[in-house]
C-alpha cells in the first residue's frame, strides 16, 4: 500500500469517526424534539434523554471495545452502523406506538402529568438506547481498525479517532439545531441520518466482502423515505383547520360546534390533553365559564380607565387576552396593546384562523423572549400580563424569579397592574406560593391570588405603588353587567389569598425549583395515588 | 355537571331559603353568610357547598361537602354533591365514596323533594354518575399501569446495563 493511499484510508476511518459522531448528537438533539409532543421539552425531559444517551454511549463503548477483539473489526463495525442505520430509521415510526405505552390516550391534563417523568425515561429508554449504543460501538471499533492497518500505537489511534468524533459531533450539534430542524423537520432529519449511516454501513461491508450485508445495508434506507406521522392527532370532538410543526411544538388549530353560538377556535400544541393554549370566539370579550383571561379585563375597571390603556402581553399566542379586553374596556378608553410571543408560527396560525390583527395599536413582537423584551422596551404599561407556558404546565424558569419581577416593576406604569396565570391546584399550591412570593417581593406590593372559577387555574393581580380594590367593596365591582358577575363570583374569601412582600417562597435566577414544585402540585392534586 | 343538573340543583329545595335568592343576584359573599346563619347544621353545610360550587371554588365545595359528610354521614344530597364535585374534579376515590352514600341513601333527597317524578330522576343521576365514575376509574388504572410500565422498563435498563457493564468490561483471555 502506498504512502498516499495508506492516508486516504486513514482519512476515510476517520471520516466516518466523524459522521458516526455527527449521527449521534443528530439523534440526541432530534429525540427531545421527537418526543416533545408527547412529554414536552422540559429540563426533565432533556435530563432523561441524555442520560439515556450517555448511558447507551458508554455501554457502546465496552461493547465496541469487546466487539475490536475479533477478526474482523471492521466487519463488526458495518455490522453495527447497519444497526444504527436501522434503528435510526424506525425512530419517526415508532415515537407514537411508544409513547402511547407510557402514556395512554384519552387523558386529562393532571392525570398525564404524573406520567411525564417516569413515561419520557422509559420512552427515551425504549427509543434512543440502541441506536445511540450502537453509535458508541463506533469509535473503539475505528480505534482497533486503525491500529492494525497502521499500527502507530493505541493511544494516537484512539486520540485521531475521538478527535474526528468529537468534531463530528460539534458539527451535528449545530447542523441539526440551525439547519436540518428547521429546514427539513423531523422526519427528513432523521431519514438523512439513518441515510448516512446506511452508506457507511453498505461501504463498509462491501469493503470487507460481506456483500448481503451490505445490499441489506442499501435497503435500509427504504423505510426512512416512507411518510412518518411524529405529531399527536387533534381530539376526536373538533374539526382540525391547520397543523404546523414549529421550532418548539406541534401546534394545531382546531374548530368546535362551527356555525353554532357556541363556535369556538382553540390552538392546541403537542399531546394538549383537555387542555389549550388560545382560544377564540367568534365575538370580542368574555370568553365564558372557566377562562381565566376574563379576569385579566377587571385592571382597566379598578383602575377606572380613561383614554388609551397599554397593555403587555408577555406570552401572546394567538391573542385571546387582546380580545377579552378589546370587547370589555369601560367606554371611553381604548386599547394599546403589545404582545410578545416566542414562537413565530404560532402568530402566523393566529392570523390565519384566530383574527390576530396588527396595527400601530396592535403590535406583535414574534420570536422574542419575554425577560429579554422587557429588557430592551423601554416603555411602561398600565398592564402587563404574564401567561408564557410552554407544553400546557411548564412556565419558564427565567419568568417567575425575583430579578424577573423586578424588572416587570419597572415596566408597569405607577399604579399598573401585573397579572399572571398560573396552573395550579387551589391558593396553597407550592407554584402559587412561589410565583405569587416572588411577584409580592419583586414588584415590593400585596399580590392577591384568585382561583379562576370552574378553572384550575389561579391568576395573580399586583399593583405597582397603588392598592388593589378590596374584594367585595364598591371599587371591586366593575359597573359592566357582564363583569360584575364575575367579580361577585371571585369576591369570597375561599378563592382568595393575598401575598404580603416576604410571605411565600422567593425564586432567584441563582435558584429556581420551579420544576420540583410542579412536581409536588401534580403529586398534591392526585390524592388518588398517581405520583409523578 | 349538566345543566338539568344544576337546576336541579337550585330547585331541590321547595322552601326558597333566604341565600338561594341572593345566590341568583349572583351576590355569592352575601349568599355565603345566609347560608352560614341558618339553624340547622344539615342546611349550613349543604348551603355552603351550594354557594361555593356556583362561585367555582369546586374544591372547596368539595370539603364542604366532605365537613358536612362527617357531621351527617347519611344525607344523600351531600353525598350526591361530594360525589358529582369529585367526578369533575377527577378525584375518582373521593367520588366513589360520595356515592355509596347517595346510593344507601333514601329518598327525599332535599326538603320538599316529594314530587313523584323525583325518584325516576335520581336514579337516572345515580345510573349517569355510576358510568362515569367507572370511566374515570378505568382512567385512573390506565394511568397506573402505564406508571408501572414506565418504572419496570427503567429497572430492567439499569439491571441490564450493569449486567452488560459486568460482562463488557471483562478482559478477553485472548485476542
Amino acid at each position: 500500500m502506498s504512502a498516499a493511499s495508506a492516508r486516504l484510508r486513514v482519512a476515510a476511518w476517520l471520516l466516518l469517526a466523524a459522521l458516526a459522531g455527527a449521527t449521534t448528537m443528530v439523534v440526541e438533539l432530534g429525540a427531545v424534539r421527537l418526543i416533545g409532543p408527547w412529554f414536552g421539552t422540559s429540563q426533565t425531559v432533556w435530563t432523561n434523554v441524555i442520560g439515556v444517551v450517555l448511558l447507551a454511549l458508554s455501554l457502546g463503548y465496552l461493547l465496541g471495545g469487546r466487539l475490536s477483539t475479533r477478526v474482523h473489526p471492521a466487519r463488526a463495525l458495518g455490522f453495527v452502523l447497519l444497526a444504527a442505520a436501522l434503528c435510526a430509521a424506525a425512530l419517526p415510526f415508532a415515537a407514537s406506538p411508544v409513547a402511547r405505552v407510557f402514556l395512554p390516550e384519552g387523558l386529562t391534563l393532571d392525570a398525564a402529568a404524573g406520567l411525564l417523568r417516569w413515561g419520557s425515561l422509559a420512552t427515551s429508554i425504549v427509543l434512543f438506547l440502541p441506536p445511540a449504543l450502537c453509535l458508541g460501538c463506533v469509535s473503539p471499533l475505528c480505534t482497533e481498525v486503525l491500529d492494525r492497518e497502521h499500527p502507530a500505537g493505541a493511544g494516537l489511534s484512539g486520540g485521531r479517532v475521538l478527535c474526528a468524533s468529537t468534531l463530528g459531533s460539534l458539527l451535528g450539534t449545530f447542523a441539526t439545531t440551525f439547519v436540518l430542524l428547521p429546514v427539513w423537520g423531523l422526519s427528513i432529519t432523521f431519514a438523512c441520518a439513518a441515510a448516512s449511516l446506511a452508506a457507511l454501513a453498505f461501504l463498509v461491508l462491501w469493503g470487507t466482502r460481506a456483500r448481503v450485508a451490505a445490499l441489506v445495508a442499501g435497503f435500509a434506507l427504504a423505510p426512512a423515505v416512507l411518510p412518518s406521522d411524529v405529531h399527536p392527532r387533534a381530539r376526536a370532538d373538533g374539526v382540525l383547520l391547520a397543523e404546523r410543526e414549529t421550532l418548539y411544538q406541534s401546534a394545531r388549530v382546531v374548530e368546535f360546534d362551527a356555525g353554532t353560538g357556541d363556535a369556538r377556535r382553540e390552538l392546541q400544541v403537542n399531546e394538549s390533553f383537555d387542555s389549550y393554549q388560545s382560544v377564540w370566539v367568534p365575538a370580542p370579550g368574555l370568553i365564558g365559564r372557566g377562562s381565566y383571561y376574563d379576569l385579566f379585563a377587571l385592571p382597566p375597571w379598578w383602575a377606572g380607565a380613561q383614554g388609551r390603556w397599554s397593555v403587555c402581553v408577555l406570552g401572546l399566542c394567538a391573542g385571546t387576552t387582546w380580545r377579552v379586553l378589546d370587547g370589555t374596556l369601560p367606554p371611553g378608553a381604548t386599547l394599546d396593546a403589545w404582545g410578545v410571543e416566542l414562537d413565530p408560527a404560532i402568530v402566523e396560525l393566529a392570523r390565519q384562523f384566530m383574527e390576530l390583527r396588527e396595527s400601530d395599536e396592535r403590535r406583535v413582537f414574534a420570536g422574542c423572549d419575554a425577560r429579554v423584551f422587557l429588557q430592551r422596551c423601554e416603555r411602561e404599561f398600565d398592564q402587563i400580563v404574564l401567561d408564557a407556558y410552554a407544553n400546557q404546565m411548564e412556565i419558564p424558569a427565567h419568568l417567575c424569579t425575583l430579578e424577573f419581577f423586578e424588572l416587570v416593576r419597572t415596566r408597569l406604569a405607577p399604579g399598573g397592574f401585573l397579572c399572571a396565570n398560573v396552573g395550579a391546584f387551589g391558593l396553597r399550591d407550592p407554584v402559587v406560593e412561589a410565583l405569587a412570593g416572588s411577584a409580592a417581593r419583586g414588584l415590593d406590593a400585596p399580590v392577591l391570588a384568585l382561583q379562576v372559577p370552574f378553572s384550575r387555574n389561579v391568576v395573580l393581580f399586583a399593583r405597582r405603588e397603588a392598592e388593589l380594590p378590596a374584594q367585595g367593596s364598591a371599587a371591586w365591582v366593575p359597573e359592566s353587567d357582564a363583569l360584575r358577575a364575575l367579580a361577585r363570583q371571585i369576591e369570597l374569601a375561599p378563592v382568595a389569598r393575598t401575598f404580603r412582600p416576604g410571605d411565600g417562597a422567593v425564586l432567584t435566577d441563582d435558584r429556581c425549583d420551579m420544576e420540583r414544585r410542579q412536581a409536588e402540585s401534580i403529586a398534591r392534586a392526585n390524592p388518588d395515588g398517581r405520583q409523578p | 355537571m349538566s345543566l338539568l343538573a344544576c337546576l336541579v340543583l337550585c330547585a331541590s329545595g321547595a322552601t326558597e331559603e333566604p341565600y338561594r335568592s341572593a345566590l341568583r343576584r349572583g351576590e355569592m359573599r352575601l349568599a355565603l353568610e345566609q347560608a352560614r346563619a341558618q339553624a340547622d347544621p344539615v342546611l349550613i353545610a349543604r348551603g355552603e357547598v351550594e354557594v361555593l360550587y356556583f362561585a367555582g371554588d369546586l374544591r372547596g365545595a368539595l370539603e364542604c361537602a366532605e365537613r358536612g359528610l362527617v357531621l351527617h354521614p347519611t344525607d344523600a344530597w351531600l353525598g350526591w354533591r361530594a360525589c358529582e364535585i369529585a367526578k369533575n374534579l377527577g378525584q375518582a376515590r373521593a367520588a366513589r365514596d360520595g356515592l355509596a352514600r347517595f346510593l344507601a341513601a333514601d329518598f327525599p333527597l332535599a326538603p320538599g323533594a316529594d314530587r313523584p317524578q323525583d325518584a325516576a330522576f335520581w336514579d337516572e343521576q345515580r345510573t349517569a354518575l355510576a358510568a362515569e365514575i367507572a370511566a374515570l376509574e378505568t382512567r385512573d388504572a390506565q394511568a397506573r399501569r402505564a406508571l408501572e410500565r414506565a418504572r419496570w422498563v427503567t429497572v430492567l435498563a439499569l439491571a441490564g446495563g450493569v449486567v452488560a457493564l459486568v460482562c463488557f468490561a471483562r478482559v478477553p483471555r485472548a485476542r
